[in-house]
């Protein structure tokens, strides 16, 4: 007999093909990582700004009609900012604003170059350490907590003394005792991982140590190292920018952002502010976004840190 | 306890036998000798002047030579100031560096404390923005850059402090504000941290549900558990101070051992720049000593829960 009134509802045909479909296209974890940077309006303006900060560096000289080292010593010295010179000019009449694109691209290459050399070598060492353990790992870690001990100026003052001034031995003398953060980071964190199942997995189906470390533990590890790097680059900048000022870094004529504040201090009382005022706006502005974007870089990575 | 103390001892007194080596080779491998570049002195003289400072031993004689003397804390004498030993210079110049550096410590905790325990009960509300914006400035901005800009401002605009003297406590201000900004910044974050993370814990919730009023809910049991990690960045925070006094000495004009430093590396008065950097590196390895016994002794968790070696 047919049911007197219509059922409205009629029980959905399960499918377990339907049901098990995923209606999202699927994101891979660096491209959550991109979603979640993406919101924190800090880290972008972070990365926008090193960006902007790497263009006029490199592009500012090849605009500009003036040389880093070309002097006016008759006309054109201590000029206000104008049309002409847009920063004003030095106590030699150099162009300030050619001097802080040079200045920029010399803290930036040692910046980065610094962070580069520290990941080769901490990688590599931390990485040995962690995975090879046992009286290995035991000896390795020893000798990185004796160095952890040195002061890191001190000891990168030390250096520059005894060695010839120039950027090959700033950066040098930044990455003796650099590594040091990236191999224990890098040893820990691969100790952790060598334990669980899918490393267990991929040696029980063949891999090499090779193939397991830089294809399952490096991987892996990838985000903190990557937040390291990120802050790497602002302490190498300033580690740079202090020698610089001390006297130890980049020798005249070349423009290095701590050189020009060390020249520009007597300023303070004479009054060419634009002197002072633009390398330091550089050197703090580029600090500052290396500094939000790899906080960002932090919150994106480890959404459970993020409150 | 006792295990890991003598651990960290003999670790210490390794790290210092390492800084002493290599500080002693390096003077070894500076091509020439102190007096090869000096005006031309007759050969007598300059033999007279290397026996004087025992330069013509053979070089693992001196290497002993100079580890015995380290033993007995003499740092051996300065070459540019010929009359003045290196210890007199660091007893002149260490109290007023020490001075300076203890305020701008002072000056970082407390502020530091304070700003950032704000920020963190007020959370993501106007004032944490504040405290974290001034955090990032603060960290941001090197000394040496504040320096100068605290020196324009307040002291030749405004004419409020006196610019670059070393005379009573208004000519300590700026100083101490240019020195203490980054560790400022650096407790602010890290006080914040904890604390957001610590107001969230079931024992900070107990706490409020019996009734407790709310300073003895922060004082008592959020600050205490929140206060950790600062004990732990003491260590870095003295090393920060001190590299940052060379700098802020120098701009400040202040009689301190920074300035010596500064001084001799722009002399290239080797054995000063050698002792001046032993000098302290025995002192930060030392505090970084005593920073890491008073957290295992603060925590009693760490050293339980923690294999040693990790």
């Amino acid at each position: 007999m047919e049911p007197t009134v219509r059922p409205r509802f009629q029980p959905a045909v399960h499918k377990s093909a339907v049901a098990e479909k995923i209606r999202r296209p699927q994101t891979t974890y660096w491209q959550n990582v991109w979603n979640r940077l993406r919101k924190n309006l800090l880290a972008l303006t972070g990365l926008i700004l090193i960006v902007v900060i790497a263009l006029i560096s490199f592009l500012g000289p090849m605009i500009s009609p003036y040389q880093y080292n070309e002097q006016d010593l008759e006309y054109g010295r201590n000029l206000p900012p104008s049309v002409e010179h847009w920063f004003g000019t030095d106590d030699l009449g150099r162009d300030v604003f050619v001097r802080v694109c040079e200045g920029g691209k010399i803290s930036l290459t040692i910046g980065l170059a610094a962070a580069l050399i520290d990941l080769c070598i901490g990688v590599i060492y931390g990485g040995i350490a962690g995975y090879r353990g046992g009286r290995t790992d035991e000896i390795m870690m020893r000798i990185v907590d004796v160095l952890w001990g040195l002061p890191y100026l001190l000891t990168v003052i030390l250096l520059m003394v005894i060695m010839p001034p120039g950027i090959t031995t700033i950066i040098l003398a930044l990455t003796v005792t650099g590594w040091l953060n990236m191999a224990r980071l890098v040893r820990g964190q691969i100790l952790q991982l060598k334990e669980q199942e899918f490393v267990l997995a991929a040696k029980t189906l063949g891999a090499g140590t090779g193939r397991l470390l830089f294809r399952h533990l490096l991987p892996n590890t990838s985000g903190p190292i990557l937040i390291m790097l990120t802050l790497t680059v602002p302490s190498a900048i300033f580690a740079e920018a202090f020698l610089s000022f001390l006297g130890l870094g980049v020798q005249a004529p070349i423009a290095s952002w701590g050189t020009m504040i060390n020249d520009a201090l007597i300023t303070v009382l004479s009054g060419e502010w634009w002197r002072l005022f633009f390398p330091a706006l550089f050197l703090c502005l580029t600090m500052l976004a290396f500094n939000a974007f790899g906080d960002g870089l932090r919150d994106a990575l480890d959404p459970k840190m993020r409150k | 306890m006792l295990k890991y103390f003598i651990k960290r001892f003999v670790q210490m007194i390794l790290t210092l036998w390492v800084i002493a080596t290599v500080t002693f080779f390096m003077m070894k491998a500076i091509p020439g000798d102190p007096f090869s570049d000096e005006r031309k002195l007759p050969a007598q003289v300059v033999a007279n002047l290397r026996a004087h400072y025992h330069l013509d031993d053979p070089v693992p004689v001196q290497y002993l030579n100079y580890m015995a003397n380290l033993l007995r804390f003499d740092f051996g004498p300065s070459i540019k100031y010929e009359t003045r030993s290196i210890n007199e210079m660091i007893a002149e110049g260490f109290p007023v560096s020490a001075q300076l550096g203890a305020q701008a410590l002072v000056c970082a905790v407390v502020a530091g404390l304070l700003l950032g325990i704000v920020a963190a009960l007020r959370h993501n509300r106007p004032v944490d923005y504040l405290a974290m914006v001034l955090a990032v400035l603060g960290i941001s901005i090197p000394g040496f850059v504040l320096g100068p800009l605290l020196q324009k401002v307040l002291g030749v605009e405004w004419e409020l402090l006196p610019v670059a003297t070393w005379d009573g406590f208004s000519s300590t201000i700026m100083p101490t504000l240019a020195l203490a900004a980054l560790p400022l910044a650096t407790i602010t974050r890290l006080i914040r941290s904890s604390m957001v993370e610590v107001l969230t814990q079931d024992y900070i919730r107990t706490a409020r549900a019996k009734g407790l009023p709310p300073f003895l809910v922060i004082s008592r049991h959020t600050l205490r558990n929140a206060i950790l990690p600062v004990v732990t960045i003491l260590g870095p925070l003295a090393v920060g101070i001190l590299t940052g006094s060379f700098v802020i000495e120098n701009i400040f004009s202040i009689p301190g051992i920074g300035k010596y430093f500064v001084e001799s590396i722009n002399n290239r008065d080797y054995p000063l720049i050698m002792g001046i950097t032993l000098f302290y590196s025995v002192l930060l390895v030392g505090v970084n000593f005593a920073v890491d016994l008073a957290y295992r002794w603060i925590d009693p968790r760490i050293g339980l829960g923690k294999r040693e070696g990790n």
